[in-house]
């Protein structure tokens, strides 16, 4: 049965259904040229310990398998050059791999049919050998390669590194040379079966396409998903970073600094935290923040910089970065901004309209992810994997008060869950 | 006017208007790489970037921003507003006439130009693009790159645009004035999209931006201009603290959207490097597992051709024998009518794609436009329909192999 909700005030809608225990969002876009349909299964490079029968005892796997298996399900039985086919079709079909989720999506301008069907296919058939995976090591490990090149992306881990202890959000998405050489078409295998479940899958569908089509393809090409007794293993994180301050050399001509802090979601309403937090990051250090202003003004930071927050329901991070030829004064200057904060009560009180003012700019920007298939099928997907509703959104973001934002800076923005790291 | 174009579609939330100022590649590029990021610091009425960006969030998180882009033989700067339409504003306020107002603002009074402007933003501007330029060095494909157009060309193409750092010296409050009067006597070329019922209205509405009417409208360029190849460049082999080796390859594409070849030229890349459907992607990476990314990509302005990989540094000379073995195929006509059906199917459905992002449609007609070719997207799709086989293995024979540059890592490990 399919259920329709609207969202009046923007002029869409969103249908939901579920077909061979496959749960299925269609956001029709009359108009538009491109379709688009992405399907993601629950399991991202933080899912490598687990058990399959309920219990509590965890098979170890090799990290960076989520995503060597996202390479490897481009495979098809019978050698099928899967790339050409979707381009025969004028489809452009990509995937991608990050924590806590591994998605495969397309988007085609004719024959939407036959690259969904294909795309149903591919997901649903693995064709794991032993030769195709040491085949694969090869250019999965040059990929490593070339992230380890990357000095925006080598901050990005060694932050996650100095705030972690035990999660495994701490190790790169595609692992290490030494990881990924270590695992085998087997263990592929037991990862398949495990996630590759259409009950932990789920699929969003996106532009003018038949949706009776859609659900028709579903039953023909997708089996109904086993009972599944996946039991993730949880990590315990203590609310302190693992190091205060980290250096990594890369023999850089401008050095990167990032300026990190571990937030462990307090509530349930992952939404509103999330939102919560957008909102503090931009209140404290958004681009009309006094920080951002009269730091740019001295000449302390440019307009590289930038502050981040990002949730999921067992962790998250704020991460405030950039580019300076003398990173250790930066975050001197963010950690003492912060501390300063920690003791000015009439802070808060006196960014009322400002607040009020982001809000707007956050509205604005969220009716905009409408403007394109690509945007609305990753962030309805993300939002959906979390649990949170994106019909909320506005609703969630009008009832957040400036005390709730005021709390989590004093709950979240602590100098023991801080880290602070250079590459040079 | 000539220079204004309209895209009516009422599909998207928002508006936008990209207004494009071409600037040649000989002329001062670092200064107007400098004088875009000096627009954004301020102006008479937004006395900081902040002011500016507290407006933008009162325009329901209107997106601006002045980007520079290397088209050929031209900087394009561009100046972009994104702002939402009335259907979905609070009191349905049109935002129109404060894009426009804003855009004016912006080129016409910005606050540098004042006499009590703080000096110092000047200096640290000079300083952060000094740190800009410098930072390219750190993104190793990106610079190797850049290496291999400054060897293998000696036009104006060569210049990376965001110019040199060593241009950055005479930079001086009197030059950026001077540069920016020069930008406002360019002729300007602008799009703007969204929900328009009235065309003339918008059309009138932009003419009050000064830039289109003023700016000297000369002739378009209309052509290849100038190539100066440096066949004596050779191969460049650098080393440097990488995990990876990278390696970039110019060639000379003998075919440009001037010629009647641009089509088959469009259809040559795609089938030899322009994709995960290609020979070059199925041979190194699929075939040899020699490398993650590997591409070709052409500039359809200058007719300058590269490739680009990120490859084991002892396996160069591998991957570039497996380059040269796919291109003499291409040259050869060892490829299938399949893969010609594929790649056309494939390329029609990213020029239609383009209707649905109000950025893209802009930019590839602005920039048609720029250099005086008058296709429309049915155009080309209808061009890329004709192309025979026997075209792109005459592009393909065409294809001028020009310099290398590789960049190697220092310390060399041989355990992975």
């Amino acid at each position: 049965m399919t259920t329709t909700r609207e969202l009046a005030f923007i002029d869409e809608k969103i249908h939901e259904t579920e077909i061979q225990t496959l749960k299925i969002y269609y956001i029709p876009k009359k108009g538009f040229t491109k379709s688009y349909a992405i399907l993601t299964t629950d399991f991202g490079s933080k899912d490598v310990a687990f058990s399959i029968d309920g219990g509590e005892t965890y098979k170890k796997y090799p990290e960076g398998i989520a995503h060597f298996l996202e390479h490897k399900v481009f495979e098809m039985p019978g050698g099928e050059n899967v790339f050409q086919r979707f381009t025969e079709l004028g489809a452009s079909v990509n995937a991608f791999t990050n924590n806590h989720q591994t998605s495969y999506y397309f988007s085609s301008t004719d024959a939407f049919q036959e690259s969904f069907s294909l795309l149903l296919d591919m997901v649903f058939t693995p064709h794991l050998t032993e030769e195709n995976v040491e085949k694969e090591k090869g250019i999965i490990a040059e990929e490593i390669k070339m992230y380890e090149d990357h000095p925006g992306f080598r901050g990005y881990i060694e932050a996650l590194k100095s705030l972690y202890h035990v999660h495994p959000v701490r190790e790169d998405i595609a692992g290490t040379v030494e990881s990924i050489y270590a695992l085998t078409a087997k263990d592929l295998q037991e990862c398949y079966d495990a996630f590759y479940n259409p009950r932990n899958m789920m699929l969003v569908v996106v532009g003018d396409v038949d949706f009776e089509m859609v659900q028709e393809e579903v039953r023909k090409r997708v089996p109904a998903g086993a009972p599944l007794n996946l039991v993730k293993k949880a990590y315990v994180e203590p609310k302190e970073a693992l190091k205060a301050t980290s250096t990594l050399e890369m023999g850089l001509q401008v050095p990167n600094y990032i300026y990190g802090i571990k937030v462990l979601p307090e509530n349930n309403n992952l939404m509103k935290e999330s939102l919560t937090g957008s909102l503090m990051m931009k209140l404290l250090f958004g681009s009309t923040s006094h920080f951002y202003e009269e730091k740019l003004k001295d000449g302390s930071i440019n307009d590289s910089f930038s502050a981040e927050i990002s949730l999921d329901h067992d962790r998250g991070e704020i991460f405030m970065g950039g580019e300076s030829k003398e990173p250790e004064k930066v975050l001197e200057i963010i950690g003492a901004y912060i501390e300063g904060l920690r003791h000015d009560e009439s802070f808060f009180s006196a960014q009322e309209a400002s607040l009020e003012r982001i809000k707007k700019a956050m509205t604005g920007s969220f009716v905009n992810v409408f403007n394109s298939v690509d945007r609305i099928g990753v962030t309805t997907t993300g939002m959906l994997l979390h649990g949170e509703d994106l019909f909320a959104y506005m609703d969630q973001l009008k009832s957040i008060t400036m005390d709730e934002v005021q709390d989590m800076f004093y709950r979240v923005c602590t100098p023991e869950a801080s880290t602070k790291v250079i590459i040079r | 006017m000539q220079n204004i174009g309209v895209i009516k579609t009422t599909k998207f939330k928002n508006n936008a208007i990209s207004l494009v100022v071409p600037v040649s590649l000989s002329e001062n590029i670092t200064g107007y790489n400098v004088l875009a990021q000096l627009m954004k610091r301020g102006t008479k009425n937004f006395g900081s970037s902040s002011e500016i960006s507290r407006y933008l969030q009162d325009l329901y998180g209107a997106v601006f921003d002045i980007a520079l882009n290397k088209v050929g033989e031209k900087l394009f700067v561009i100046f972009y507003i994104g702002f939402l339409d009335n259907r979905f504003t609070l009191y349905k306020e049109d935002l129109w006439d404060k894009a426009i107002a804003f855009l004016n603002e912006i080129i016409y009074a910005p606050a540098f130009i004042e006499d009590d402007f703080d000096e110092d933003i000047l200096a640290q501007e000079l300083e952060n693009h000094r740190m800009y330029v410098e930072s390219v060095y750190d993104d190793k494909g990106h610079y190797s790159m850049g290496r291999v157009m400054e060897m293998g060309l000696m036009d104006s193409v060569r210049h990376p645009e965001y110019g040199y750092i060593k241009d950055l010296e005479g930079l001086t409050k009197d030059v950026l004035i001077e540069l920016w009067e020069a930008l406002k006597k360019k002729p300007a070329f602008c799009y703007a999209s969204g929900n328009i019922t009235k065309e003339e209205e918008v059309q009138e509405k932009l003419s009050t931006l000064a830039i289109l009417n003023e700016g000297e409208q000369k002739e378009a360029l209309k052509s290849l201009g100038e190539r100066s190849y440096n066949r004596a460049a050779g191969e460049v082999y650098e080393t440097m603290k990488v995990q990876q080796g990278k390696m970039s390859l110019l060639y000379n594409a003998n075919a440009s959207v001037f010629q009647d070849n641009y089509f088959a030229l469009v259809l040559f890349n795609s089938i030899f490097g322009g994709g995960a459907h290609s020979k070059l992607f199925n041979e190194v990476r699929e075939k040899h597992s020699l490398a993650y990314s590997i591409y070709s990509t052409f500039d359809k302005f200058s007719g300058v051709m590269t490739i680009g990989a990120g490859v084991d540094y002892r396996n160069f000379e591998k991957v570039k024998n497996l380059i040269d073995e796919e291109l003499q195929k291409m040259r050869q006509g060892i490829f299938t009518d399949q893969e010609v059906s594929a790649a056309r199917t494939k390329i029609k459905s990213s020029l239609r794609s383009m209707e649905d992002s109000m950025f893209s449609m802009s930019s590839y007609l602005t920039a048609l436009r720029v250099f005086g070719i008058s296709y429309t997207v049915e155009d080309v799709m209808k061009g890329i329909d004709g192309v025979t086989k026997e075209e792109i293995i005459a592009v393909a024979g065409g294809i001028e192999y020009i310099a290398g540059h590789y960049l190697q890592g220092e310390v060399q490990n041989d355990n992975d």
